[in-house]
């Protein structure tokens, strides 16, 4: 073994940590060169004189100030528990989600027309009125029910004359009773015939899933049409 | 063995330290105490402040109790958290570094350093322990003066274990060198030899 070599590795040879042949051969070079055993026993004194260095010891008062110290930590965490919370995020997902998702319901109800599903169509149904009380066949109240499935089937000539509503009243009672029956038929698989007690006026409605047509008829008092509905049914 | 008991020891005492156990906590400060105060003091150089960081150090340990993890050693976690607060402290040092009027004028303080080396040589050795890098100080204190394996100091300082073995043997030669002079000048007094006029 070279001098180099042997200098590189004398701290750990001088430590013991060196073990088998290698070891071996730094003893084998220290014998035959006195510079490099030099070199050994200055290692040999600092290895040494690391076993007796001065230990440092920390304060007399050190656990009871820890002590304190955790006490006062745990004080301290313990009132951020009951009164603070650590972090108080302005904007969490938890918040802004039903926000965004009210605000999508209300643009998306407002630009299909939600608010014209209330409304009464004042124009539409004068005119109906007008043509019903002419007596002229008109079928463009065919196209004024908003929803496909819930048109009227009797043209405007078979209504009864008797009655004193007009058309426009009886139009706009039926579409406030189409409300109510809509909700009912959300909440019940099937629908049927439903008829008010208060007033002669009666509707009739099948449900779509039946694949028959749904009607909405106005009948004074227990008319013999409505009968004649339930027979076609 | 004996190491493997004193882990199993510093197990069982964390488990009762989860479970509000502050006599097991105390036996813990107890245990390392001065042990951690001997490797800051040396990072740091200052004992107070070496104090503060060990007490830092428990409170911490304390705190975050419930986050030990029992597959590790927990002295390998209490070493890493003390070492990493002394180097935060020397880092906020660096930030506001005073300097001696000295360094302005030379080697002059370089001369004084050296003259004022003590002729004990442990003492010796604690003055030449101030002026090694960080790096290989760490290292030295560690696996030297705290007689910690090589694992675990590689542990502690997260790098490999042939770096440690690198930068403890680099130390070790570091401080060979700067204390050379003064070892040769109390064997020649010890042998009773004339010292050339530059070491007296």
């Amino acid at each position: 073994m070279r001098c180099q070599k042997v200098r590189s590795c004398l701290s750990a040879y001088c430590k013991g940590e060196m073990t088998g042949g290698r070891r071996k051969a730094v003893a084998a070079h220290l014998e035959s060169c006195p510079e490099c055993r030099r070199e050994e026993i200055a290692f040999r004194e600092i290895v040494g004189s690391t076993r007796v260095m001065p230990e440092y010891r920390v304060g007399e008062n050190f656990n009871s100030r820890l002590l304190n110290q955790i006490a006062a930590a745990r004080f301290k965490e313990t009132r951020t528990k009951a009164y603070l919370p650590k972090r108080i995020p302005v904007i969490t997902w938890a918040r802004t989600l039903p926000v965004v998702a009210t605000a999508c319901l209300v643009v998306a109800f407002a630009l299909t027309g939600g608010l014209n599903y209330f409304k009464m169509p004042q124009e539409e149904a004068i005119t109906l009125a007008d043509n019903s009380q002419s007596g002229e066949m008109d079928n463009r109240y065919m196209t004024i029910q908003p929803q496909s499935d819930h048109i009227l089937v009797q043209p405007a000539s078979q209504l009864s004359n008797n009655a004193n509503w007009t058309f426009s009243k009886q139009l706009a009672r039926v579409n406030r009773f189409r409300g109510l029956l809509n909700s009912m038929v959300g909440q019940r698989s099937g629908a049927g015939y439903v008829r008010s007690m208060e007033n002669p006026f009666a509707l009739i409605m099948f449900d779509a899933g039946h694949r028959i047509p749904v009607s909405v008829i106005p009948v004074p008092g227990n008319s013999a049409e409505t009968r004649m509905i339930r027979e076609v049914r | 063995m004996e190491q493997e008991n004193e882990k199993q020891t510093d197990y069982r005492l964390m488990e009762r330290v989860k479970n509000g156990d502050m006599l097991a906590f105390n036996q813990i400060v107890d245990k390392y105490k001065n042990r951690l105060m001997n490797v800051i003091v040396r990072m740091v150089q200052e004992t107070e402040q070496a104090e503060d960081i060990v007490q830092e150090t428990f409170l911490r340990v304390y705190q975050h109790r419930d986050s030990f993890d029992f597959r590790h050693c927990f002295s390998t976690w209490l070493y890493t958290i003390a070492l990493n607060l002394a180097r935060n402290e020397l880092r906020k040092r660096k930030r506001f570094k005073f300097f001696d009027i000295f360094d302005l004028q030379g080697k002059e303080a370089e001369i004084a350093v050296e003259m004022e080396l003590p002729s004990n040589l442990p003492q010796a050795i604690e003055k030449a322990l101030e002026t090694l890098p960080e790096k290989y100080k760490t290292a030295f204190v560690l696996r030297d003066i705290q007689e910690l394996p090589y694992e675990e100091v590689a542990q502690i300082m997260n790098i490999p274990l042939g770096t440690v073995k690198s930068r403890v043997n680099r130390a070790r030669a570091i401080l060979k060198e700067k204390l050379k002079p003064r070892m040769e000048e109390i064997n020649a007094l010890s042998k009773g030899t004339l010292l050339p006029v530059s070491l007296l």
